[in-house]
């Protein structure tokens, strides 16, 4: 994942001449070699598939300089999703040489992967990555030995660490020097995978090389099991594994709302409402006198006043503690153990476990869940999974501004729209699965270790989306807030509300004003939420129906401009159109049936 | 047919062990999650017990994989025919099952584990 709205794929890239590519099996840390060696910061993760779209970067080697490719993570050259389909298209696309990242801890599959790569006539460094781990475990490998059996040269590492990167560019830069050594005779210490020795076609052939290699290189020792190699363990079980997973969410639920109201009302709302905003209001009331001007600056839905308040009050905090709780999540390699404690439930919706990690994902932004879907094995499985992510999953700055909504009320609101959210999550998911055809595959997932994640690492992660965040998602809604601010001091959101009245009044009981959140909302979905807070008076019921409409609104801008590009226009629209009609439904059903009963 | 009848050890019912050869002309109803095979054998139904699917095997053992479904993926991690694995555990209402392959700990769903076939 490059970045929260952002997907660069560019047929050039495989036009260049100068390029060199990070292989290897996913997971294996490709994402920290390449942040370390063009110091280009991208998102890794503790769990396979972070990288779904390749990232390029710069990087020297002595005086010249090459492009770096993140490949994505593959198992093998066989296809099995279109993430890997990526990773062989470049390894046909005659790079210079190939940084082939293989893990220790598993050592015969990234062998048989090495072996695979082999058959295509590059140059390959081998990195022997997670060598810590794999001595936790009690593994010892011999990396002299297996560099012989693999006829190419292989560096111990700990990219995270930063351990061995610099070995690597060297023997990098001797590989892209000499010319490979052919005219083995075929001796009795051959290599098993000696450059004269022709790499067998055949998969089985190479995985019994991949065996014999591995049984030559690795000693097993006694390894000495962590507390978190422990707790890894007892976190896939159901007891103590499913209590721990439900005071994992608890605890994230905490520290984001929780934390994030405090945050909120002592640093935050007093830094806006004493300090910047009146510092605007006093520096446009020096220049400017009363008019239109003045209140689309300074007014009550000023640029300087709401741009201020909404954005770094009311959703900031919400945003970079959610970041700070989900890239512990993330790195720590906690979600795959989510996914496999409740694969049994998400196979009920009709989706598989794995899914999970991608939904969880679009609590901070669909576009990267959209995109990160690509690791789905079928169509009818990423149709499902964004879908659901469209419908049901509010992103964070969303989030924030439903807590900031709900926080004048009883929380009994929040935990009403969270439920409201699965229930929808679930019918969504049931329909599609039984409505789509095509098949989802069932779950096949490869367990991470569980990790304390890396300082460095971690910092960087969260710098990035906070970063993306900040520029990225502030420009629309500024926009949004110029909008809304134009519209009000124009009158033009009075018409428009006359207009809209039977909806917004009659069918959902909102106040006139809220309809300026149905038109800001298809900018940002959390500007669908923002401007109920200006509207006085709102009560509790008006509070949750307006909270629904939002939760369920239309996809923003982002998100429908990468469901056309990942699916197709005709996908986007009907899934903008089916949230909007929903929204409109579901919250106005709510708003009579409880005018009904109260 | 073949493969199918090489799974079929010979137990309590017939008392020695069958050649795969003898009972290539039989027709063979085998039912996934059972661990026994029924054959017909000139109009007459005996019962056979299939190697274990690695879903039904017990947890906490060391296993021989001697079939596995075509799957690109489960290749590519390992799950092949004559691959040594431990069964960790089966997850309950139709969960998936966790295998240690080498020293990589895999979450396979039901469906796909009820397909490998093991001995051991």
């Amino acid at each position: 994942m490059a970045s929260c709205h952002e997907v660069k794929e560019d047929a050039k890239v495989y036009e260049k001449t100068d390029k060199i590519l990070l292989m290897g099996n996913p997971n294996v840390g490709k994402s920290v070699f390449f942040s370390s060696m063009t110091g280009i910061n991208v998102v890794s993760s503790n769990f396979a598939g972070t990288t779904v779209s390749y990232t390029e970067g710069k990087f020297k080697l002595g005086e010249k300089t090459y492009t770096l490719i993140d490949v994505p993570g593959t198992y093998s050259m066989d296809a099995t999703s279109e993430v890997e389909q990526v990773a062989i298209s470049f390894m046909k696309s005659n790079p210079l040489a190939v940084i082939c990242v293989l893990d220790a801890t598993n050592l015969e599959r990234n062998i048989k992967l090495g072996l695979d790569l082999l058959k295509y006539d590059v140059p390959i460094v081998f990195a022997l990555n997670l060598l810590d781990v794999a001595k936790r475990h009690g593994l010892e490998i011999n990396a002299a030995l297996l560099a012989q059996e693999l006829g190419a040269p292989v560096i111990p590492t700990v990219a995270v660490n930063n351990e061995g990167v610099d070995e690597l560019k060297e023997e990098l830069k001797k590989a892209l020097t000499q010319q490979p050594q052919i005219g083995c005779s075929g001796c009795k210490g051959c290599p098993a995978a000696c450059p004269a020795m022709k790499i067998s076609d055949d998969d089985e052939d190479n995985w019994e090389r991949a065996k014999i290699i591995t049984a030559r290189v690795r000693v097993k020792t006694d390894g000495k099991l962590s507390f978190l190699d422990k707790l890894g363990n007892s976190m896939l079980k159901p007891w103590p594994g499913i209590p721990i997973a439900i005071l994992v969410i608890i605890l994230s639920l905490g520290i984001i709302v929780g934390g994030g109201k405090a945050l909120r009302a002592v640093l935050l709302l007093p830094l806006v409402n004493n300090l910047i905003v009146p510092f605007f209001k006093m520096l446009f009331g020096a220049i400017l006198s009363e008019g239109i001007l003045y209140n689309v600056l300074i007014g009550e839905y000023g640029i300087f006043v709401i741009g201020f308040e909404w954005i770094i009050a009311l959703i900031l905090p919400y945003v970079f503690l959610f970041y700070v709780v989900f890239s512990f999540l993330e790195d720590s390699g906690i979600l795959p153990r989510l996914s496999v404690l409740f694969d049994n439930v998400m196979r009920k919706m009709g989706i598989q476990g794995g899914s999970m990690i991608t939904i969880l994902m679009g609590y901070g932004c669909a576009v990267p869940a959209i995109i990160g879907s690509r690791t789905a094995t079928t169509r009818k499985e990423r149709l499902i999974i964004s879908a659901v992510v469209c419908f049901a999953v509010p992103c964070i700055s969303q989030t924030g501004a439903l807590i900031s909504l709900f926080a004048g009320y009883s929380p009994i609101l929040l935990v009403l729209m969270l439920l409201l959210s699965l229930v929808i999550m679930v019918i969504v998911s049931s329909i599609l699965g039984r409505a789509l055809k095509g098949k989802v595959d069932p779950m096949v997932i490869e367990i991470p270790n569980l990790l304390l994640p890396n300082g460095r690492s971690y910092r960087q992660k969260l710098l990035i989306r906070m970063k993306h965040f900040l520029v990225e998602a502030e420009g629309p809604m500024l926009l949004s807030i110029v909008i809304a601010a134009l519209l009000k001091e124009t009158g033009m959101l009075n018409q428009i509300a006359v207009y809209l009245e039977p909806i917004v009044s009659g069918w959902l009981g909102l106040p006139k004003e809220a309809v300026i959140a149905l038109i800001l909302g298809v900018v940002r979905r959390e500007m669908a939420v923002a401007p109920l807070l200006a509207i006085e008076g709102l009560t509790a019921l008006q509070a949750f129906v307006g909270g629904t409409v939002a939760l369920l609104y239309l996809p923003c801008l982002s998100v429908f401009g990468i469901l056309a590009k990942e699916f197709n226009a005709k996908v986007a629209v009907t899934i903008a159109v089916s949230t909007f009609a929903t929204a409109l439904f579901v919250a106005g059903i709510i708003n009579q049936v409880a005018h009904l009963i109260m | 047919m073949v493969s199918i009848t090489r799974r079929i050890r010979d137990k309590e019912l017939v008392g020695q062990r069958m050649r795969t050869s003898n009972i290539a002309n039989k027709s063979i109803h085998y039912y996934k999650n059972k661990e026994r095979a029924k054959v017909k054998n000139n109009g007459k139904q005996i019962s056979k017990k299939l190697d274990n699917s690695i879903y039904q095997a017990k947890d906490g053992k060391e296993y021989v994989i001697t079939s596995a479904p075509e799957i690109g993926l489960l290749r590519s991690l390992g799950i092949v025919k004559d691959k040594s694995i431990h069964k960790r555990m089966t997850y309950k209402l139709g969960g998936p099952v966790l295998l240690m392959v080498e020293s990589s700990e895999i979450a396979i769903g039901k469906d796909i584990a009820e397909q490998i076939l093991v001995r051991g």
